[in-house]
């Protein structure tokens, strides 16, 4: 086996394409991350008259009144917004400040993974890179007659994927880290942190993480194994997702309904709810406000985690079942 | 064969396709040592069953074992085998040495001894000095050699290539036979497949021939070319000629082309008999024969023979007798009594 995990990785570490995901990733991790920055410390608050009027004059029809109704009209809404915006402007100065710790180490670190869905769909990419380039140079011949064993094979290879998940992820929580140092160092505006962030549900977010990402490189694997190529992996998983938010919508699982449940077994739900459980736990700005979708049964997040291993079981057993048996005629 | 234990060995091996049997009952016996041959026209099932043997296929039926141990794919036994399978197999993006040491790596080779083998390995199939060179830029030549290179890395006891000179140059071809000459020497046993006539005739000391997924001849190439050997025997006149065909019976046939033109010449089959034996034969009815000698059939010819006929089923496609009626009879018989099961026993 380690023979194997040393070949995979003289051969990863020579794919210039794989090398620029990983730094795409991290690049768009880190644009997204000051960008959000950018705007969350942006004042919310318009209090100039002049810049107020312009706006309400740009989204305002005449409606056959005369110029002097229309500017008595617009006099009273910019002094009503001031007065408006001046009555929230504590709360809205404590809000930004508490979305603003979202930027701050060891926060940030949450914040740059939190993004998007860009960690996993590199991911995917990454994975159907992997096992379907083996089909597409022929080299899965040669390959399974090293390996000897293809069960092996597939673990080798399974095992590199997930190494490489983690190394993706910690390259993101550094980055997050970096960047909050950056910011600190540049005298840019974070306030200190006041919920101090839970060590091990931290722990746990990361597990879950790592879990949420061998599940969908288990998933890109057995599509790729399934289909012999690489090339439709991405857009068959997005397609799954699709499929998914669809059947969730459909009248039959509406809350109340005899069949409000079974959406709460499909992989795209229990993933989200993961997600929300664990961000929350956390007390990260940055991943502590995702929403969960709606539950008919709120299950405890151990067991959403075990729905979403048992996801990751079954695409491992149909990755196996369709190694062991397949004719390799590439 | 003799007595020592086949390398490999296949019993009633079928493999079914959608469009019908590709490998149709074969039945071998490889022995250790020495160069086989696999012969066989495009379409015959020889990548087919190698598939098999390597691992890559799940035969429909029938079992192949390789040292004794069954061939299975994901079997233990095919780490002892190292293999060149149609088309090379390689990594584009990294370089020669890189493509070696993957798959070195991979059998359980250390970084130090793979150095050593890797420098020994590209040498011997003349990428030596290109070893730092991506393969994505090799020519098809140069990608068929670093393939021999990484299916010899791990020194396998038994190497199984399928048409390793496709794509060299003469030079090549001629590197890649002296090769196999090597490897054999040292002890290895090389499954050879190939079209190249001349090359087996040079390398193998054991072939058999395919024919729509069946085993038509196997054996000893000295006694596959034998058993197509023939004498030549030449008379005064044409009425002597016609005397002696009437005399051997359905063994002799006017010679065609050639002397025989003028009807005083006559071919004779004869496979083992010498010359002698059919002097006495022909003396004894008063017959003098001006010249007898053998005319020994070339590989080439053997093959035409065996596999040019169009009666047999072939994959896919249904005999051309009508129903009702017995299958053809290829026309030669093996050279050593096939497997008593089987459905290629039947064929031949």
């Amino acid at each position: 086996m380690r023979a194997l995990l040393v070949a995979d990785w003289l051969r990863f570490r020579r794919r210039r394409d794989l090398w620029i995901i990983a730094i795409g990733v991290c690049l768009i991790g880190g644009v997204s991350f000051l960008n959000a920055y950018r705007t969350a410390a942006t004042d919310p608050f318009v209090d100039d008259p002049v810049q107020l009027h312009a706006m309400f004059v740009a989204g305002m029809s005449s409606g056959g009144l005369s110029q002097a109704e229309i500017d008595a009209q617009l006099d009273q809404m910019v002094s009503d917004q001031i007065a408006q915006e001046r009555a929230q402007l504590d709360q809205v100065n404590e809000e930004q400040k508490t979305s603003l710790q979202a930027y701050a180490f060891p926060q940030a670190m949450f914040t740059v993974i939190g993004q998007g869905l860009f960690p996993l769909l590199a991911l995917i990419l990454i994975g159907s890179f992997a096992v379907g380039d083996e089909f597409r140079f022929g080299t899965i011949r040669t390959s399974l007659l090293a390996a000897g064993n293809r069960r092996r094979f597939l673990a080798a290879r399974l095992i590199s994927l997930a190494g490489m998940t983690v190394g993706l992820l910690a390259a993101l929580l550094v980055l997050g880290a970096l960047l909050g140092a950056i910011l600190a160092a540049v005298g840019a505006d974070v306030p200190p942190t006041t919920v101090p962030i839970d060590a091990l549900s931290c722990a746990a977010w990361f597990v879950g993480q790592v879990l949420l990402t061998v599940v969908i490189v288990c998933l890109g694997t057995a599509i790729t194994l399934l289909l012999r190529s690489g090339a439709l992996t991405v857009l068959l998983i997005l397609i799954w997702a699709l499929f998914e938010s669809f059947l969730v919508n459909l009248p039959i699982f509406a809350p109340g309904q005899l069949l409000a449940a079974v959406p709460e077994a499909l992989l795209t739900t229990n993933i989200r709810i993961l997600l929300s459980d664990l961000g929350r736990a956390t007390h990260a700005v940055g991943v502590a406000g995702l929403d969960p979708p709606g539950r008919a049964i709120v299950l405890p997040t151990i067991i959403v985690a075990a729905i979403v291993a048992a996801w990751g079981l079954l695409f491992l057993a149909v990755c196996d079942r369709r190694l062991r048996r397949m004719d390799v005629v590439e | 064969m003799d007595g020592s234990p086949a390398v490999i060995e296949t019993r009633g091996l079928v493999k079914r396709f959608a469009d019908g049997n590709a490998v149709d009952g074969i039945d071998l016996d490889v022995p250790a040592g020495g160069v086989y041959g696999f012969l066989g026209p495009n379409g015959a099932g020889k990548t087919t069953t190698i598939r098999i043997l390597v691992g890559l296929l799940w035969p429909t039926r029938g079992a192949a074992r390789i040292f004794g141990e069954p061939a299975a794919p994901g079997a233990p036994v095919l780490e002892r085998v190292g293999a060149l399978i149609e088309r090379p197999a390689l990594y584009p993006y990294l370089s020669a040495a890189e493509n070696v040491r993957v798959f070195g790596t991979a059998h359980g080779l250390g970084p130090g001894i793979l150095t050593k083998r890797i420098a020994e390995s590209l040498d011997r199939v003349g990428l030596a000095s290109v070893a730092g060179r991506k393969a994505g830029g090799f020519s098809t030549g140069m990608r068929q050699r670093l393939a021999l290179a990484t299916a010899l890395i791990g020194r396998p006891d038994l190497v199984i290539l399928d048409e390793p000179t496709n794509g060299l140059d003469p030079n090549g071809v001629v590197d890649v036979r002296e090769l196999i000459g090597r490897l054999a020497a040292d002890g290895t046993t090389v499954f050879l497949s190939t079209h190249v006539l001349p090359e087996v005739e040079q390398l193998c000391n054991r072939v058999a021939i395919l024919r729509a997924g069946r085993i038509v001849a196997e054996g000893p190439t000295d006694d596959l070319l034998g058993h197509g050997e023939r004498l030549y025997v030449r008379f005064d006149s044409a009425g002597e000629a016609g005397a002696a065909l009437e005399l051997l019976g359905p063994d002799a046939s006017a010679a065609s082309g050639g002397p025989s033109q003028s009807g005083t010449a006559l071919l004779i089959n004869a496979p083992g008999a010498s010359g002698s034996t059919i002097n006495r034969r022909l003396g004894a009815g008063g017959l003098y024969p001006a010249e007898i000698s053998p005319r020994r059939e070339s590989l080439e010819a053997v093959f035409r023979e065996l596999t040019l006929e169009r009666d047999l089923p072939v994959a896919g496609v249904p005999p051309s007798e009508p129903p009702g009626q017995p299958s053809s009879q290829p026309p030669s018989p093996p050279l050593t009594e096939p497997a008593a099961s089987g459905p290629s026993s039947a064929n031949r």
